[in-house]
């Protein structure tokens, strides 16, 4: 059936009259489905943060291969150790330039009554804090550097002394970005490792301690790396390699592992909710009206022309509510990640933000048909009373 | 003026309804936060919990389980044996790292036991052998029919492989199921030789826990020795810790989501009651009168709105455990005690927003056409 011109135009300018009406009421209503859209989005945003977190600690290592113990696929959550001869065989390797040792220690940091964890990164030439916002990477014996989460949480600054089972140590830097599965890094020097297991309460067990995780392998310029790390594998059949992003994957898969399903019902009951906000917003602004329906109604309008005005109502009000949303989303964000420093909270994701804006104009719409059989009830003869 | 609160309420009845059932369903997501991590935490804790030991025995400065690595040598078992008012000690060689299985990867404990294995081994078998031998492994039940893994399958641990000789109970966890295999096992994947993490130690007849905690500590070098109570406290303050944050962000969200909802409600319905208010205010009812109803009204939808989230979360959260049985939710009466509080703060700032609309109806409006 082809509609009257003056339809489409006739619609769009009740509309906009509606809404424009009562400003107010207007702006309440695009911050309530903005409020909805901002938590979706900031629920998607600690998965995403979860998992870019993840990443970023292999990425951030920088390393042309990776190599972990036989089995290993992550390096932040499983315990990789590699036999000390493994760095010697493997720079012997045609096409490795240098084999920089990494070892990953988890450590349980206490003040007072506060205990957090701390994945220690030891290290020598390279694989240290990806990025300083305070003081100097390691340069002196003790020193440490820890993510900003930690030094904040446990009020550290520079210069103070970090004792980790009772060895003291020195914070020479505060880095950020430093931190996984909610859980920081700090980053010592592989010069201080051996009289870390000495002179902490660890001396008596230390043949148990890893003393090399992982090897982080710098190549010489022009090589082949698959070459190089079939070779490796060849080589050292009690190590496996890795590219960096192949491993960053690998841990982000644990990351989506762990806490998918968890984010994946808060999302779903997000939307739940997103439904469930359009349809009241929807229903109260057709009760607020039931007057002007029924003129309308009198004057010859269908009822497909009001559903339908109704349902470009909604869809005009989730296009407000979008972008405000993602406004809304972004300053939580900013202000989390502000005061929170362990976690990441990126709510402007391609994806999630898609997902989420075809999510809202959907229960938006779905919403809108809420009233519908309210418009449908309304007698014309009405105004007349 | 409180029986035309009630009858105002209630007179939209869909409007009423779906504005509590868009308010229980913010406060239902702060109740689900909640008990997931309450679950979750529950369930990292259920090994120390259920191994039965009296005294928890580790490297010096550890102090829980959770993400923590415990090493010591094992000669020291020995001596924890020789302490005056130890009963029976087991120790465990423990492991957090990530597996493989149905396809993903799976943080887990991996306890290494002497067999057979006492208090340390599962505490509860859905099927299948208690004690592994070497080469085999008992899982979780949940873990299982999650992985596709049955009686009989096989398993990778970091480079081994295992056969699932046992399903146990009680022992899932999305943070870190627990799988049971031999110490020797664990030993090899850690090519470390003569260590344990823990030592399980129960206490003679008539001896304190404290006491025989002090009394290890003094009586071996560098080792921390913790009843089950404080070891549980620190292993449920750490598990807490690690999620308590997002709980509290997203509680002062979805709150804050709760109260803009419960605020459009009341408003829309003031909005709807502008004739009326104008006429009482005509005949003469004050404005708190008025900012009263509406804060009432508040209250009750925030009061009926978390009633129903409560009855939500009772209904669904068993639903969601079976159908997800990866997902363990736990609502306890501290959390409900908490939703009903912040339904409260919610009404209160709800009724912000309306109060002021009330302020400005005109009674001059109620006597126009």
């Amino acid at each position: 059936m082809r509609l009257p011109s003056y339809w489409h135009t006739t619609m769009a300018r009740l509309v906009i009259r509606q809404l424009l009406y009562d400003p107010v009421r207007t702006g309440l209503t695009s911050l309530a489905l903005a409020a909805i859209v901002a938590v979706i989005l900031l629920l998607e945003g600690f998965l995403e943060g979860v998992i870019e977190q993840s990443r970023n600690a292999v990425l951030d290592r920088g390393a042309d291969l990776i190599v972990t113990q036989a089995g290993i696929k992550n390096l932040t959550l499983a315990r990789s150790v590699l036999p000390q001869s493994t760095r010697a065989d493997i720079e012997f390797i045609q096409g490795v330039r240098t084999a920089h040792p990494l070892t990953g220690l988890p450590v349980i940091y206490t003040q007072q009554d506060q205990r957090a964890p701390l994945l220690l990164f030891v290290y020598d030439t390279s694989g240290g804090a990806h990025r300083l916002i305070d003081g100097a990477q390691p340069a002196n014996p003790r020193e440490i550097v820890v993510d900003r989460s930690f030094a904040r949480r446990f009020g550290l600054q520079i210069g103070d002394p970090v004792l980790i089972s009772d060895f003291e140590f020195r914070l020479s830097g505060i880095a950020d970005g430093a931190a996984a599965f909610f859980s920081a890094f700090g980053f010592a020097r592989y010069d201080d490792l051996i009289d870390f297991y000495f002179e902490s309460d660890l001396a008596a067990d230390i043949s148990t301690f890893p003393l090399l995780s992982f090897l982080l392998v710098d190549l010489v310029e022009e090589t082949d790396a698959n070459e190089v790390a079939a070779r490796i594998e060849a080589a050292v059949p009690t190590a496996d390699v890795f590219f960096p992003e192949d491993l960053a994957a690998q841990d982000a898969d644990l990351g989506r592992a762990l806490l998918g399903p968890i984010f994946r019902i808060l999302v779903v009951a997000g939307y739940l909710s997103g439904f469930l906000v359009a349809g009241i917003i929807m229903f109260a602004a057709v009760n607020a009206r039931t007057r002007d329906f029924g003129v309308l109604k009198a004057l010859g309008f269908s009822q497909g022309f009001l559903t339908g005005s109704v349902v470009v109502e909604a869809l005009l009000l989730a296009a407000f509510a979008l972008p405000l949303g993602l406004l809304l989303a972004q300053g939580i964000s900013v202000a989390i990640e502000t005061l929170m420093p362990l976690y990441r909270v990126p709510v402007t994701e391609t994806l999630p933000v898609v997902r989420t804006a075809v999510a809202c104009l959907a229960f938006t719409v779905l919403g809108a048909l809420l009233p519908v059989r309210r418009i449908r009830g309304v007698e014309p003869s009405m105004v007349f009373r | 003026m409180l029986r035309w609160t009630l009858k105002s309420l209630i007179h939209e009845r869909v409007a009423f309804f779906i504005g509590v059932a868009a308010a229980s369903s913010a406060l239902l997501l702060v109740m689900f936060f909640e008990a997931v991590y309450a679950g979750e935490a529950d369930n990292i804790i259920a090994y120390p919990r259920n191994a039965g030991a009296d005294v928890w025995v580790m490297q010096r400065g550890v102090g829980n389980m959770h993400m923590a690595t415990s090493y010591l040598s094992d000669w020291k078992v020995s001596e924890v044996r020789n302490v005056p008012g130890v009963a029976s000690v087991e120790p465990i060689l423990y492991l957090n790292t990530v597996i493989e299985a149905g396809g993903q990867q799976w943080f887990a404990y991996i306890v290494g036991l002497d067999t057979p294995a006492g208090a340390a081994g599962p505490w509860a078998m859905h099927s299948g052998k208690r004690n592994p031998d070497i080469g085999e492994a008992v899982v979780p039940e949940v873990f299982a029919r999650v992985t596709g893994l049955r009686i009989g399958s096989p398993i990778r641990i970091v480079d081994h492989e295992f056969t699932v000789v046992g399903l146990s109970r009680g022992t899932f966890s999305m943070a870190n199921s627990v799988i049971f295999v031999t110490r020797v096992d664990v030993e090899d994947i850690m090519t470390s030789l003569d260590i344990v993490s823990f030592m399980l130690v129960t206490a003679e007849d008539g001896v304190h826990a404290t006491t025989l905690a002090s009394d290890i500590e003094a009586a071996v070098d560098n080792v921390e020795a913790l009843t089950t109570n404080e070891f549980l406290a620190n292993d449920k303050q750490m598990a807490l810790q690690m999620g308590v944050e997002t709980v509290a962000l997203m509680t002062i969200i979805c709150g804050a989501l709760a109260a803009f909802l419960i605020a459009f409600t009341v408003y829309a319905q003031v909005a709807r009651q502008r004739r009326e208010l104008a006429v009482a205010k005509a005949l003469g009812v004050s404005n708190s009168a008025l900012y009263l109803s509406v804060c009432v009204q508040a209250i009750l939808l925030a009061a009926i709105s978390t009633t129903f989230a409560v009855l939500m979360a009772v209904t669904l959260m068993p639903l969601v455990t079976a159908a997800i049985p990866m997902v363990t939710l736990q609502l306890s009466t501290a959390s409900v005690a908490r939703v009903a509080m912040l339904g409260f703060v919610v009404a209160i700032l709800a009724s912000i927003l309306p109060a002021r609309r009330v302020a400005t109806v005109d009674p001059m409006t109620a006597f126009q056409g």
